[in-house]
């Protein structure tokens, strides 16, 4: 399970996956943590790679930008170009397979079912309960 | 100041990479956190040597034009100074020439294991295979045809040499449980046609037409992702294989080029496994 101070940054090319690293800073457009690799250091503002590509859009042409290949070692260089190939290519990726396992047994436990067959919030509709809801 | 650049990359480097630059061959498994600064240094110190050997290229044609005309003029030791220090450079011209590495090291093949490292599970080994020599070496030569058009129209002899250069492939494990298996090979067609003029003077022209294929193999957990048959395409070639526990993917993409040094798009391989990927859904979870 990610931590409140975890980079929430989507990686991968192919499935996603949230980064997990320590988060350093917090973009300053969408307010989500980034750890040092996915912080991109402009010149007035820290940006999370998917912020960057974005205002970055409108300098560049798509194409020329996601085959440039030649700044590879400059840092956060493949989250540029993974959301720079997402964005110009019709590729979705794939939410990556163990996505379930991040939930947790709190988070099962809201959807248990009851011994006979039937989820615990059902008596919220029972008449005359307790449960604070009413009609409208 | 470009030689100390060059010469510092070069020592920079320990004996593995400097065997890979002689060599131009490998065939290992390491992270990608030793990977990258393993082919990183050696990408540095081609850089830094490409360089320098286009300034000795200068320095032999500026030395050597000079030195002979001022063989015939004076009686100095000037030119032969200056015919010494033009044997010098091309001596180390040739050495670097040597140690050259092509431009798919730099542009293809750090990019794409960049990207990977999004991708691969954490500290596990990807292995790779490289062979940068080139494709024309006999040891590559599949074929080889004289007259390819049948009955020659002209006189013209016309000789054609196929190679096939397997030249990169990688096996990875990803971090959502497949295994990545790639293949990049170019099967090579040298066309040398040769001709005399109406002055008898004979007249040779090479052209080059390449095929590149990119090979990929995803193989999946069953348990993790569902496996949709792939519509065929008339880009690509496709296939599914089930297994047991796990469903292979496999996928050939193939572009044509011209240019023997071209590096191929990091795109071509991307989308090439972006295919093979298309075909998966999310397994449901059992409980």
């Amino acid at each position: 399970m990610q931590s409140l101070n975890s980079c929430t940054v989507q990686r991968g090319i192919f499935s996603l996956r949230e980064c997990g690293n320590a988060s350093t800073d917090t973009c300053a457009q969408c307010m989500r943590p980034v750890c040092m690799e996915h912080a991109h250091y402009g010149a007035e503002q820290i940006l999370c790679p998917q912020c960057y590509a974005a205002s970055s859009k409108d300098k560049a042409d798509e194409d020329s930008e996601s085959e440039d290949t030649s700044d590879w070692d400059s840092p956060g260089w493949s989250g540029r170009w993974s959301t720079e190939y997402h964005s110009s290519h019709d590729y979705v990726p794939i939410s990556a397979a163990g996505a379930h396992d991040s939930f947790d047994d709190v988070d099962r436990n809201a959807f248990a079912t009851r011994s006979d067959g039937a989820l615990d919030d059902e008596g919220d509709d029972r008449a005359g309960s307790s449960s604070g809801f009413s009609d409208s | 100041m470009s030689i100390l650049t060059a010469l510092n990359a070069y020592l920079h480097l320990d004996t593995r990479q400097r065997t890979f630059m002689r060599e131009k061959e490998i065939d290992t498994s390491m992270t990608l956190e030793e990977w990258i600064p393993f082919l990183g240094g050696v990408a540095r110190a081609d850089r830094a040597s490409d360089v320098l050997r286009k300034m000795l290229g200068w320095l032999t044609i500026l030395t050597i034009v000079p030195g002979f005309v001022l063989a015939i003029v004076t009686e100095s030791a000037t030119p032969l100074l200056l015919w010494i220090a033009s044997s010098v450079s091309v001596f180390c011209w040739l050495r670097l020439r040597k140690i050259d590495m092509p431009p798919s090291l730099d542009r293809f093949l750090l990019p794409w294991l960049v990207l990977l490292k999004e991708d691969v599970a954490p500290k596990s080994e990807v292995s790779l295979r490289l062979d940068l020599r080139g494709a024309e070496l006999t040891q590559k030569a599949i074929m080889a045809a004289d007259m390819p058009n049948g009955v020659p129209r002209s006189p013209r002899a016309c000789n054609d040499n196929y190679f096939r250069d397997d030249w990169a492939s990688g096996t990875a494990s990803l971090a959502d449980g497949a295994i990545l298996q790639w293949d990049i090979s170019d099967f090579v067609r040298k066309r040398v046609k040769t001709r005399r003029n109406a002055r008898g003077k004979t007249k040779r022209k090479t052209k080059y037409k390449i095929q590149r294929s990119f090979d990929v193999n995803l193989s999946v957990r069953d348990r993790d992702y569902a496996v949709s048959n792939i519509v065929p395409d008339t880009a690509c070639r496709a296939s599914v294989k089930r297994g047991e526990k796990r469903t292979a993917v496999r996928i050939r993409t193939r572009s044509v080029g011209r240019e023997r040094f071209t590096p191929p798009r990091l795109t071509d391989l991307v989308d090439t496994i972006s295919r093979a990927y298309s075909s998966l859904s999310v397994a449901p979870k059992e409980r």
